[in-house]
């Protein structure tokens, strides 16, 4: 099921009213119809993959209990191994079984053996890489000790399968989602008000700026080999906005949907594109992925604390395994790599942590400065997305070298360049809301206090109107793929 | 808690009340010169043309895919050529034909391939505007799927009544307007209009709907209760395009072939260079029309022995 679809309006409500008034605000009630609404959530889409889920969940909670009662470290680690390797091993193979496979016919090609082995037609399951996550932090924080594990198995499978952030992140702490659940969950207006707001906001950056986005994109990359360098640098931007469009807006509707219910879940997104530098921008671009991986890999890894060669070796480790992470396809791995080259200088330098703070912090204009920082590191960013959204390598290369033709500075030709010039409008009208907001959760999320009502309310009113006026074409969500 | 309900219901009201009212507000001005008005004509079409007659049916790859004078001459049948654009959804196309069929008829099937998967084949906004700005009478076609098809595409439908543009300087577009149809159903406006650029069309996506392969076989076997017969035909499809989705493509042959339908040509004859397109990887130029309807003209008299065969 969508966030932007008539059957998510439809079930919303209905699992709402449910909610706070079918279950007597009884909290085994209210998870349990947590637990069968995610699963018709889940299921809407393919409910064949139901069983994955139910199975990681029996896996880890079961591991939960089990690291509990063992005392014995080696015993321990089996335990916690065992549910790494289940979980992975389902990342692996819906996710990377062909990826793997057709790399090794590939590389004993190239010493001359040929081998016979067929790829399989396997279907990704919506969200495999982000519930997974969520699960074996639990398992790891359990292990560690840093949590109790559960007995209450309707809470954990509420916990696993929250449908609000299920598919598409943010991949929240076992520590901060899980206790959520045991405890009693009062109706707050003023939470359920903000997460309306953020739902409003987050359907706003898909349907008008991601979907919209989405066209020109789409065109001008499909058909790459056909256009002129400067349509090409367009159609990256439109990718860029696309991108942040469409998972911070999925990620909006998400924390959003999950006040609803009296949830809090981490914040995923922070104006990354206002970054000064790329140590800011990681901090601020799909924040639960890349904390979740500084967390659990980097930091056992050995993170920054050893020599400059193990600073250099984690780096790169952490940024490949992230692109990876977003697919089975060298063009992830590519952007990952690309991702820790910028970030490198950085780290080497000990300035990665220079920009903390929110950009020009208490004042409407950044100084010259921050405003060529954070466009040089807005540039380098487009440029690693062209590596992201392109098929192939191959293809990346192609495009980025037609973008560094004497084809540059020709006029950009593409289909409906009438429509892609209201895209434009929008989008810089959302970079001046998000830029005005940008101190604050999300971009409006200031509005319901700093406003007058009749000012709030036609705000309100016209961003639902723009939805419906200037929504794109209705596209699938990034992320869902990953 | 009941006031949150209470509040949102309050201010969610001016919403649906202006969406309401843009539903039965008439017809604007620029609507009912549009492409879809068509159907109108095309209607009166099926209902007065007189027999042996032979009917296309199918989305504008088919309105801008063929010259039914050359038919007309070539197989001495009356032409109706009903479709306009594959939006509308090739259900509502079938249903709506149906009504209308006679014995002796001869129709003639070519879906666009994309409605082979996922739920194109339900319509989308053309359907919906087919439905509120041509004939309200035709909601009866419509089931619950096409109806959860249509609905999101409401309120955009609704904001438009309330578009200056809508009411003033309307002028009919050359291609796409009520206008642009010849005396069979052909659009032929563009016939005398020079190539356009366009992109061509990414991989088809989605899963297969086996079930439009047993509507299909619903649609032949009440054609033929009427006592006509029912072909099935693939589109003239742009040749990068077509090697785009060129797997999706194969498969809606495969199961074509599979089924008791009554199959002519094939995809692959149908695949049209790059200079026979007009404006889209569907929508011919007028060579490429006289191409198109050539090969047409050829798979259908060789189907003529099959067409006694299967009548008997």
């Amino acid at each position: 099921m969508l966030f932007n679809s008539i059957d998510f309006a439809i079930f919303l409500p209905i699992v709402f009213i449910l909610y706070w008034f079918g279950t007597n605000k009884n909290l085994k009630q209210q998870n349990l119809l947590i637990v069968v609404s995610s699963y018709l959530f889940y299921g809407w889409w393919d409910w064949r993959f139901l069983s994955l889920i139910l199975f990681s969940s029996i896996v880890d909670y079961l591991v939960g209990i089990g690291l509990q009662k063992q005392e014995n470290l080696a015993k321990r680690k089996m335990l916690l191994w065992t549910s790494i390797l289940v979980n992975l091993g389902f990342l692996g193979f819906f996710k990377y079984y062909n990826f793997f496979l057709d790399n090794f016919i590939t590389a004993f090609s190239f010493f001359g053996t040929e081998i016979k082995a067929n790829s399989l037609n396997i279907i990704l399951p919506v969200g495999i890489s982000f519930y997974t996550f969520q699960t074996m932090s639990y398992s790891i924080d359990v292990y560690k000790r840093k949590l109790e594990p559960t007995k209450d198995f309707i809470a954990f499978s509420a916990f696993v399968t929250f449908f609000p952030q299920l598919v598409a992140g943010p991949i929240e702490r076992a520590t901060h989602l899980l206790p959520q659940f045991y405890k009693r969950r009062t109706f707050e207006y003023s939470k359920a008000v903000d997460g309306m707001r953020q739902i409003l906001w987050g359907l706003f950056k898909k349907i008008v700026i991601a979907d919209n986005c989405a066209e020109f994109a789409n065109q001008i990359f499909n058909n790459s080999a056909d256009m002129n360098g400067s349509t090409l640098v367009l159609g990256a931007l439109f990718f860029t906005f696309q991108i942040y469009g469409d998972f911070s807006g999925y990620s909006d509707i998400a924390i959003g949907t999950s006040r609803l219910f009296g949830f809090d879940l981490m914040r995923n997104f922070n104006f990354p594109y206002f970054s000064r530098d790329i140590a800011e921008f990681w901090r601020r671009w799909h924040i639960s992925l890349s904390t979740w991986f500084r967390d659990y890999f980097y930091i056992p890894l050995g993170g920054s604390s050893g020599g400059t060669w193990m600073k250099v070796r984690n780096t790169f480790i952490i940024f490949i395994v992230s692109g990876f992470w977003h697919g089975a396809n060298w063009t992830f791995i590519v952007w990952g790599a690309l991702n820790a080259i910028y970030f490198l200088p950085l780290l080497l330098t000990n300035k990665n942590r220079n920009n903390l703070e929110t950009i020009a912090h208490g004042k409407f204009f950044p100084s010259i400065k921050e405003f060529l920082f954070m466009l040089l590191t807005f540039c380098l960013t487009v440029f690693a997305w062209i590596f992201f959204r392109a098929e192939n390598i191959g293809h990346a290369i192609c495009y980025i070298s037609e973008i560094l033709s004497p084809s540059l500075f020709s006029i950009p030709k593409f289909d409906g360049m009438g429509r892609a010039l209201t895209t434009i409008i929008l989008i810089a009208i959302f970079v001046l809301v998000e830029w005005k907001g940008r101190e604050g959760q999300y971009a409006i999320s200031q509005f319901g206090f700093k406003c007058k009502r009749p000012i709030r309310l036609t705000l309100y009113y016209a961003i639902i109107f723009a939805i419906f006026w200037f929504g794109g074409k209705d596209q699938q969500f990034i992320y869902f793929q990953f | 808690m009941k006031t949150f309900i209470s509040k949102t219901i309050i201010f969610i009201l001016p919403v649906i009340v202006i969406f309401l009212l843009g539903i039965v507000l008439p017809t604007t001005p620029r609507a009912s010169k549009s492409l879809l008005m068509a159907s109108v004509n095309k209607n009166l079409l099926l209902q007065n043309t007189l027999s042996p007659r032979i009917i296309f049916v199918g989305g504008s790859n088919i309105s801008f895919g063929l010259n039914s004078q050359m038919i007309k001459d070539s197989l001495l049948l009356n032409p109706i050529n009903t479709a306009i654009h594959a939006s509308i959804g090739i259900k509502f196309m079938i249903d709506n034909t149906i009504d209308f069929i006679q014995e002796g008829d001869i129709v003639v099937l070519v879906p666009e391939y994309s409605h082979f998967y996922k739920s194109l084949n339900f319509g989308s906004e053309e359907l919906l505007r087919t439905i509120l700005d041509v004939d309200l009478i035709k909601l009866k076609y419509l089931n619950v799927y096409q109806m959860l098809n249509i609905i999101p595409f409401i309120p955009k439908y609704s904001l438009t009544k309330f578009k200056l543009s809508e009411y003033i300087h309307i002028k009919e577009n050359g291609v796409y307007s009520v206008s642009s149809f010849n005396q069979f159903g052909d659009a032929y406006k563009h016939w005398g209009m020079q190539q356009q650029d366009f992109s061509p069309y990414g991989p088809i996506k989605g899963e297969f709907n086996y079930e439009l392969i047993k509507y299909f076989e619903k649609f032949s076997f009440a054609i033929k209760e009427k006592g006509g017969v029912l072909l099935v035909s693939f589109p003239g499809f742009q040749e990068i395009s077509f090697n785009n989705s060129k797997e999706q493509i194969l498969k809606v042959e495969q199961e074509l072939l599979n089924s008791n339908l009554l199959i002519i040509g094939s995809p692959k004859r149908y695949k049209m260079p790059d200079s026979l397109m007009f404006n889209t990887p569907y929508h011919l130029t007028k060579s490429g029309v006289y191409y198109r309807t050539k090969l047409i003209i050829d798979d259908i008299k060789k189907a003529r022995t099959h067409i006694a065969q299967y009548s008997q």
